[in-house]
């Protein structure tokens, strides 16, 4: 078996014990291991009660979402080695209300999510034909890289605008109604529009800080979606010639 | 003595589990009728939680015209080394394609399409044909987020971060369950109509393994404790490509078949593509079972790489079309520092998935009434070992099954009589772990139990081992029964470990049970002591918990169907 | 640059668009002295010979720059340009140019405004 580098670290993780100050905790870890190890080598072996959550621990489900030296990322993501610092700080996803320790509420992100009206609204539910889709089609061609969202509300912590509003519906949700919009198969085009349209909740809240583009897991253009949108809303008939 | 509260629900359906077969279920039911009341208990978080959702490769359906349901059966059955249940397996293949079209136009699931539009399927390991459906390399998050979505709308209600503790169940019948939130750390009593497991296997019970980490086979626990009959249960399979990264949670993950289906080569430690002495033909393509029994009697024969393991290497493939085609796992690869596109990587098998589980039939009912599964927890549909893009197939037609078999079961049903004295019983139990001063520490056992399993029970079994492994087992359960957990109910992970650490060594007890008793070799359960299959052995194997132990029964497999002999070529 | 230099921006255009706002209130307000003839809008310029007052003209151009090149950039991205590519180069050249502009009226300004070179 051939040694692996170790290196020690000092992970400081935000606590609801003590109101969000952090505990400090050394931790050795493996070089290529990452913030979501630091996370259970402390659970396991010096703090039992640290909540965070994780699911798949390796990107895919979006769960494990927390604040990493500021930045919003997936601790399963991040290798620690990359960080660059000795310190590594860990706190819950901003703009979401904590449960316990790195554990948020993701009922805001959903309940905005709902919103824009998530679930495919089909013309024909009984067709039996798969619809046709070719590469230079216009949903091909404008959907792409935006179907990748996993739902991790990094995008939603990030974003300076939710810092302040309740209202708005965030990137996630926003890109996610743009699909919509964008299927050849969906119906519910007017009730979509109403929600992006809609005055203290809608795209128009973005003020172009561009957070979500910068720390969203998959590279998700979040911001380019929004001012799309924008100006789709300026002519209307866009999304018409599916 | 704690006194957690317990809330008291009703439901007409209480579907466990919310992965394919899980959300599939309550969509149907709920298409069937609006006015049921489903209630969906998930372990994590609603739609990114459990293993469909991490799945990669695809779903195998049957939509050319040039396909066949026969082809795609008989690659079943031949994938299963002819342990399967043909009537469930003739209703994964008859089904699957139906279900594609479900997926999209009911769900809004889009898989990818060729150039002309039409839907793209690709190769995939031990199929006769490319009928593999897929998005990129990420097909699991698009059905989930499809039907979390849908599942939204509908307003179903869904219990996040709860799980089953146990099942009502009472002569032969089953009347719901309690349920534990994590969370909040209280507990909710379920009545229920009728009863889904759909919360997958226990996998986890391995060294190296693939699912999501929350996964422990709470399902099959609950449903062997309750006196449900389980087929198989030595069938569990070892995927070949699990990444190695040293002592990371990442280790385990899956690089999938689909590299394989591309012509990626395997390598020992010394450098040879030690496939040829294994499987001339097939190479890197032959099916998991073999691969991984290979790779593995490569590393115990001390020819692995530095990290125990062995290589894989896409470097000789052009590299645009690796990146292009498995975007997901370059950048993950990426992520720990590893080059997929370029270099070889170190992998190892991994323990994956469960082709054993309850017994079922085709409208996946149990021996219990009123309990149905679907998913991984059913077992059957893939006999002795599971064809690539065949498992989430089977989540989604029989977790479709479930859904229009429970709306139909529960129609003038009346709701079942559950004696609070059961409730505080089996709520007492599972407390217990954090009243005790002393006890074992949850985190040590379930380690234990992982290296038990790989070193005993796992890629290569022989009786010997075996036994030592279902001894250490009986005192492994007695140990779980006894750890202690501090701090109180709320949010707190060491209980949820003894948690799952109980149910795992459950599962466990099963498998070791059932592969002791198979003196054979056949598809993923492969024993040095009796290295081939044998015709006597087209059997399954039943295991039942009784108030008298565990019953046996070994009946032959029924071949209703037998398939179409392979076309000459 | 880090993952909030946008909200940076945007601040910082929130604040300058509101010192625009002020100046160009005191400007209408200067500019009315022309109503009272030349020698009372003269008399008006004179106090902003004062070097502290050029000082503030210097601030003022920074302002400027500022604002407009920020302004210039959100367009952009409003009309989808920047968005992959060239969101380092964005930040980079608009900063860049932008210090070059303003030490191209700056220099001169102070040392002709405040040193009296």
């Amino acid at each position: 078996m051939a040694a692996i580098e170790e290196n020690q670290y000092r992970v400081r993780v935000a606590r609801s014990a003590s109101s969000g100050i952090a505990t400090e905790f050394a931790v050795v870890l493996e070089e290529r291991m990452t913030v979501l190890d630091a996370l259970f080598s402390i659970q396991r072996n010096q703090d039992a009660s640290l909540s965070f959550r994780c699911a798949c621990r390796v990107g895919m489900c979006g769960t494990c979402a927390v604040n990493i030296n500021g930045v919003p990322r997936l601790a399963c993501r991040t290798r620690v080695k990359t960080l660059g610092t000795q310190v590594v700080s860990v706190q819950p996803l901003p703009n979401l209300p904590v449960i316990k320790d790195l554990v948020v509420s993701l009922e805001p992100f959903f309940a905005q999510w709902k919103k824009i009206k998530p679930a495919l609204r089909p013309k024909d539910p009984a067709s039996k034909e798969l619809v046709r889709v070719p590469h230079d089609s216009n949903y091909a061609r404008n959907s792409a890289g935006k179907r990748d969202c996993i739902t991790c509300g990094a995008c939603y912590g990030a974003c300076g605008v939710k810092e302040s509003s309740e209202e708005y519906l965030g990137p996630a949700a926003i890109n996610r109604a743009y699909l919509r919009l964008l299927d050849p198969r969906d119906s519910a085009m007017k009730e979509r529009w109403q929600a992006l349209n809609e005055e203290r909740g809608g795209i128009w809240r973005c003020h172009t800080q561009m957070n979500c583009t910068s720390v969203c897991p998959k590279g998700i253009t979040l911001t380019d979606t929004i001012t799309r949108l924008k100006r789709a809303a300026l002519s209307p008939g866009q999304f018409e010639n599916r | 003595m704690q006194n957690l509260p317990v809330d008291h629900l009703d439901a007409d359906i209480l579907i466990l589990g919310a992965g394919g077969a899980g959300l599939l279920a309550a969509m149907h039911a709920h298409e069937i009728s609006r006015k049921l009341r489903i209630v969906i208990a998930v372990k994590g978080l609603l739609g990114q939680s459990g293993c469909t959702r991490m799945v990669q490769g695809g779903y195998n359906a049957v939509l050319h015209p040039d396909d066949s349901l026969e082809k795609h059966y008989r690659d079943t059955i031949v994938g299963g080394a002819y342990l399967n249940h043909q009537e469930l397996a003739w209703k994964l293949v008859e089904e699957a394609p139906r279900r594609i079209i479900e997926l999209e136009n009911k769900a809004g699931c889009l898989f990818d399409r060729n150039a002309d539009g039409t839907i793209h399927q690709k190769a995939f390991a031990g199929q006769s044909f490319d009928r593999t459906v897929h998005k990129g390399d990420l097909t699991g998050i698009e059905i989930m987020s499809n039907l979390r979505d849908y599942i939204l709308e509908a307003d179903i209600r869904v219990l996040q971060e709860t799980s089953g503790l146990d099942l009502f169940a009472s002569n032969g019948a089953v009347g719901g369950a309690l349920l534990l939130d994590h969370r909040k750390g209280s507990l909710v009593a379920v009545r229920a109509r009728a009863t889904l497991l759909a919360t997958g296997g226990g996998a986890t019970m391995y060294r190296i393994s693939s699912p999501s980490l929350e996964k422990s086979g709470d399902g099959m626990a609950m449903a062997y404790r309750a006196g449900a009959t389980f087929v198989d249960m030595e069938m569990l399979q070892f995927h070949p490509t699990g990444l190695l990264v040293g002592k990371s949670m990442a280790t385990g993950g899956l690089l999938e078949e689909g590299l394989r289906g591309v012509g990626a080569r395997l390598f020992n430690g010394r450098g040879e593509r030690y496939m040829e002495r294994y499987d001339a033909v097939n190479m890197e393509r032959a099916t998991r079972d073999v691969i991984s029994r290979s790779s593995y009697l490569e590393i115990m024969a001390g020819r692995g790489t530095p990290s125990g393991g062995v290589y894989v290497d896409l470097s000789h493939l052009d590299h645009d079309v690796v990146r292009n085609s498995f975007p997901g796992m370059v950048e993950r690869c990426r992520d720990y520092g590893f080059d997929l596109v370029h270099e070889r990587v170190e992998v190892s098998p991994s323990a994956h998935y469960q082709m054993g589980g309850v017994a079922i039939d085709v409208d996946c009912r149990t021996n219990l009434t009123c309990l149905f599964a679907a998913g991984e927890d059913a077992g059957g549909v893939h006999g002795a070992n599971r064809l690539g893009g065949n498992g989430v197939a089977d989540s989604i037609v029989f977790g479709g099954r479930a859904g229009d078999s429970m709306a139909d079961f529960v129609i003038g049903r009346d709701l079942p009589a559950v004696p609070q004295a059961q409730i505080m019983q089996l709520a007492e139990r599972w407390q217990t772990a954090l009243t005790k001063d002393k006890g074992g520490n949850p985190f040590t056992l379930r380690a234990k139990l992982e290296d038990l399993m790989w070193e005993k029970a796992g890629v290569v079994r022989n009786g010997k081992d075996l036994s030592a492994a279902a001894a250490e087992l009986h005192q492994l359960r007695e140990e779980a029964a006894a750890v202690r957990v501090r701090g109180g109910p709320e949010s707190n992970p060491e209980w949820s470990e003894s948690i799952n650490l109980t149910n795992l060594c459950h599962v466990a007890t099963l498998l070791v049970e059932s592969a002791r008793i198979r003196t054979e070799s056949r598809g993923a359960h492969y024993r040095q002591d009796f290295p081939s299959s044998s015709d006597a052995w087209l059997k399954n194997i039943f295991l039942t918990l009784t108030d008298h132990g565990v019953r046996v029964e070994k009946k032959p497999v029924k071949f209703t169907r037998p398939p179409a002999r392979q076309d000459p070529k | 640059m880090n993952v909030y230099t946008g909200k940076l921006a945007q601040i910082l255009q929130r604040i300058t668009g509101v010192l625009l706002l002020i100046y160009l209130l005191l400007h209408v307000h200067t500019i009315r002295e022309l109503r009272e003839g030349p020698a009372a809008f003269n008399a008006a310029l004179a106090t902003f010979r004062n070097p502290f007052f050029k000082l503030l003209e210097i601030a003022l151009l920074g302002t400027v720059i500022l604002h407009a090149l920020n302004g210039v950039r959100i367009t952009l991205i409003d009309l989808g340009i920047g968005h992959t590519r060239h969101v380092k180069l964005f930040w980079y050249g608009a900063v860049g140019f932008g210090l070059l502009l303003f030490l191209a009226g700056a220099i001169p300004m102070f040392l002709q405004g405040v040193l009296k070179v």
